[in-house]
């Protein structure tokens, strides 16, 4: 990056990653379902991704690889610009490095204002996998 | 006799914290208990034509119920918002088609009616 970002910085290109859980009602024919992008309560609607410019999906891939907690999900790619487009530039992307998080944490983005469901279905509609999540609650 | 899905939901209550790796809650136990009196009254409704959906978590907290034909999928989020009051989200087909607070599972199943998912 000629730049990089600074905490509170938009992001406007490229792509970030989001895990999908191993559950049959957050993955199915290949591609997650809506409940991928909804945020958790304690997050205030914030959803957590990772910034592929500043970590790409073979550094996300060996993270997960080495967390065994994580080996059965899987992760999606979601597309800013087109979300942004979409949106009409409504769903922002905002770098928020998490120095909690001492593998991916210098790449973490968060879209503000995930509190409803039209937002988790744009998102769910510019979302492509990468690596589909595994497991018996998968594929039993 | 229950159906499957009822099982699923109360084994929902074994998933511990952060089951998401996001930081989600466990499954609350309202939500679980609404759940799975609407895949219940589904069961007395329907009867014989009555098909268990697909369980899975919400990250609220609450319960994913999927019925899902090869041409079409419905979606019911059971969950409890801060204020205390059950609310269920009916999609079809990825698309939204409801959102409804609750207080007895048949306010959901006049929504899943009201759109045509049940008959």
């Amino acid at each position: 990056l000629a730049i990089a970002p600074k905490p509170g910085d938009e992001i406007r290109s490229g792509r970030v990653f989001r895990r999908i859980q191993p559950f049959r009602t957050r993955f199915k024919h290949g591609r997650p379902k809506v409940g991928v992008f909804k945020p958790a309560p304690g997050d205030s609607y914030n959803l957590s991704t990772i910034w592929e410019e500043l970590a790409s999906q073979d550094v996300v891939l060996a993270a997960m690889a080495n967390n065994p907690q994580l080996h059965a999900f899987g992760f999606c790619a979601l597309d800013v610009e087109a979300i942004r487009a979409e949106s009409r530039n409504y769903t922002r992307f905002i770098y928020d490095p998490d120095p909690a998080d001492p593998v991916l944490g210098h790449a973490h983005v968060i879209i503000p204002n995930c509190d409803n469901e039209r937002v988790w279905l744009l998102l769910l509609r510019h979302a492509t996998t990468i690596k589909p999540p595994v497991g018996p609650e998968i594929t039993g | 006799m229950s159906p499957l899905a009822v099982e699923a939901i109360e084994r929902l209550k074994e998933l511990p914290a952060n089951w998401d790796s996001y930081g989600a809650p466990p499954i609350d136990h309202l939500a679980r208990r609404h759940a799975a009196a609407l895949v219940t009254e589904l069961q007395v409704m329907l009867q014989g034509r009555y098909v268990d959906p697909t369980v899975g978590p919400d990250v609220g907290g609450g319960v994913e119920l999927i019925w899902e034909t090869p041409r079409e999928a419905y979606e019911v989020h059971v969950f409890v918002p801060p204020m205390g009051i059950p609310k269920a989200v009916v999609l079809h087909d990825e698309r939204l088609v409801d959102s409804v607070e609750t207080k007895l599972a048949a306010d959901v199943l006049a929504t899943l009616q009201r759109f045509h998912v049940l008959p």
